[in-house]
């Protein structure tokens, strides 16, 4: 007996010690992750507030916040108030515009039966893998003849050709999973296929086009390439170009505190935005790769 | 709202692609086949005018010894091969940009694939409340822009103040002369790859997680009862279960890392100083817009293009598993 209840014992301390190890394991996991993921915003927030003589310091936090970095880079040459303004004009345009023309790509693709569908699926998907530098030379050549440098056009139409592929891709696999029996319904109630559309489909399909419009958003921010060719003055600079033009004080010297205040004024939005909608922008990614 | 599922299986582009589609009425829909294509015009017309007719452009201007002249009077100037002879007999090419290209692209895919599959499975195990926590810090990463996150690894790495510099310097792993990590080869990749990981595994985690919840739970209990361990539970069931969601992550990493472009051009050198940290992207551009040799820019782009193509094709074959091609 004694026997019998010391293996039994036995046993469960040691399934016991496996949970704990288990959970050990886990628990480090999260907290190097959690490390990974966060530290460099992190560090960008603290440097950010840490005046000239404390930049250099090594300190987790600022001994003596101050806003100084942040009065730099809205105030003197920088001027990154126009930046801002900038990139929220093209992104929005571009978010707005790419996602009309994709409900209606999307629409068809996920809903319509015809000839060459799967091949267009393709091709658009295939251009999604397109280098921006294999077509920025030509895009700066027809923007010049078209007197389109430093406007917001420039960017914004290369954008949505940009944006476009990915997010037709994403729409289709949103629309395919809709209940599209009840656009059927509509129709019987007397409806056309227009009115079943905007008065069944689309508010159904609103989640989707939520998360595929903020990733478009999101890459539309982000760019970099393309306006670092198409926009020479503040007048039009986005902020990704604006950031990257930062001067230091020396040649060799970069403005480290300016760049990580306009960092926190360029990422701070974003992740607000991932937060409040991180069940949308993950199933999202998972439906298209976005990066 | 606390529902433990966050990603819809079905949002997978493997699986909704792969699978055979039947909408209800299909058949009579095809009576009316100018619908479809008066809906896709604008989005293949956009593509169109402002992906393609550039593509095409680029190739035109890579068989033209193209520079800052005919640029002011529009005149091509045909050199035929010469561009892509230049291009491929030149050493440059094979000893420091193929290189850079390929071996970074390899290192960085490996990277993000493994630590987002690593965190895939540690989201797995976890509630919801913490998993919904630690996504939220996961898209953190993601959330930051290439631009911003670049500068924030150059901070972290400068020469004279970065953190990195004084953390070494006070173990003494760094003399006071301190490093510079940015003028070799083989420690800016680092640090490119670096940053790279922290702003793709999101994607790969949150994506080779959707797919480890549509394993279906049997199939995990009944390996464990014929006595599998973690291990092999992982390589036997779960690899072959969702192969498609790998080679979807691995292959777009592939194409992104191929075509990196800010986070080599903006840190200190990449911008055209220092020609040994060139990947293909930043050769081209540097040879088009800093030295106004359009023509042999061009060719290297298309280069790129091409290579981003047969990744491509794979990228197809693998969502496309089983419907053909019409």
């Amino acid at each position: 007996m004694t026997a019998v209840g010391g293996r039994a014992r036995a046993g469960t301390t040691a399934a016991r010690r496996g949970t704990a190890w288990e959970s050990w394991v886990i628990g480090a996991g999260i907290v190097l992750l959690v490390l990974y993921c966060l530290a460099p915003f992190w560090w960008m927030l603290v440097s950010s507030l840490k005046g000239p003589a404390e930049i250099a310091s090594n300190r987790l936090w600022p001994e003596d916040p101050t806003l100084v970095n942040y009065r730099g880079v809205f105030g003197g040459q920088n001027d990154f108030g126009y930046a801002v303004r900038n990139s929220v004009v093209i992104a929005v345009a571009t978010t707005a515009s790419a996602m009309v023309i994709a409900v209606f790509s999307g629409y068809a693709l996920a809903r319509l039966r015809f000839r060459g569908r799967n091949l267009v699926l393709a091709l658009v998907l295939a251009c999604s893998m397109f280098p921006g530098v294999a077509i920025v030379t030509p895009l700066y050549q027809m923007f010049s003849d078209w007197g389109w440098i430093d406007q917001y056009q420039a960017m914004v139409v290369p954008n949505i050709s940009f944006a476009l592929p990915l997010a037709i891709f994403v729409l289709t696999t949103f629309f395919r999973e809709m209940p599209w029996e009840l656009e059927e319904a509509a129709r019987v109630d007397g409806c056309g296929p227009i009115g079943a559309f905007f008065r069944v489909i689309l508010p159904l399909a609103v989640p989707g086009v939520v998360t595929t419009g903020l990733l478009v958003f999101f890459a539309a921010w982000n760019e970099y390439l393309i306006s670092s060719v198409v926009s020479i003055t503040l007048a039009s600079n986005p902020v990704t170009v604006a950031l990257a033009k930062f001067a230091g004080d020396t040649e060799f010297q970069q403005p480290f505190g300016s760049q990580m205040a306009a960092g926190v004024v360029v990422t701070v939005p974003l992740v607000v935005l991932v937060l409040l909608f991180q069940r949308r922008i993950v199933s999202g990614l998972s439906a298209g790769g976005f990066r | 709202m606390s529902e433990p599922v966050l990603v819809r299986p079905a949002a997978d582009p493997a699986s909704a692609a792969g699978r055979p589609l039947p909408p209800p009425r299909a058949r009579r829909r095809r009576r009316v086949p100018l619908r479809p294509w008066l809906l896709l015009a604008p989005g293949l017309a956009v593509i169109g005018v402002l992906l393609l007719y550039p593509l095409g452009r680029v190739v035109w201007l890579s068989f033209q010894d193209y520079g800052l002249r005919n640029v002011v009077s529009g005149e091509p100037n045909y050199n035929g091969l010469d561009n892509y002879v230049a291009l491929l007999t030149d050493p440059f090419l094979w000893r420091v940009v193929l290189p850079n290209t390929i071996v970074f692209a390899v290192v960085a895919v490996g990277g993000t694939v493994v630590l987002g599959t690593l965190v895939a499975l540690l989201l797995r195990s976890l509630g919801p409340w913490w998993r919904t926590v630690v996504i939220g810090c996961v898209l953190v990463a993601w959330a930051m822009p290439a631009v911003t996150g670049t500068y924030v690894w150059i901070w972290i790495f400068d020469v004279d103040r970065g953190l990195v510099r004084q953390l070494l310097q006070a173990v003494g792993l760094v003399g006071p002369e301190g490093f510079n990590w940015f003028t070799e080869r083989l420690s800016f990749y680092a640090i490119v790859t670096l940053n790279i990981v922290h702003h793709g595994f999101p994607f790969v985690a949150v994506t080779v997680l959707a797919g480890l919840l549509t394993i279906p739970r049997e199939l995990t209990e009944a390996a464990m009862l014929d006595g599998a361990n973690a291990w092999q539970r992982f390589w036997r069931v779960t690899v072959p279960t969702i192969r498609p969601v790998f080679a979807v992550v691995t292959i777009l990493s592939t194409i992104w890392d191929f075509k990196v472009f800010a986070q080599v051009y903006l840190m200190p050198g990449g911008g055209g100083t220092n020609p040994e940290v060139f990947n293909l992207g930043v050769w081209s551009y540097v040879r088009s817009f800093a030295q106004q040799s359009y023509g042999l820019g061009s060719a290297v782009a298309v280069l790129l293009t091409l290579m981003l193509l047969v990744i491509t094709i794979g990228y197809l074959r693998a969502v496309f598993r089983d419907e053909e091609l019409r």
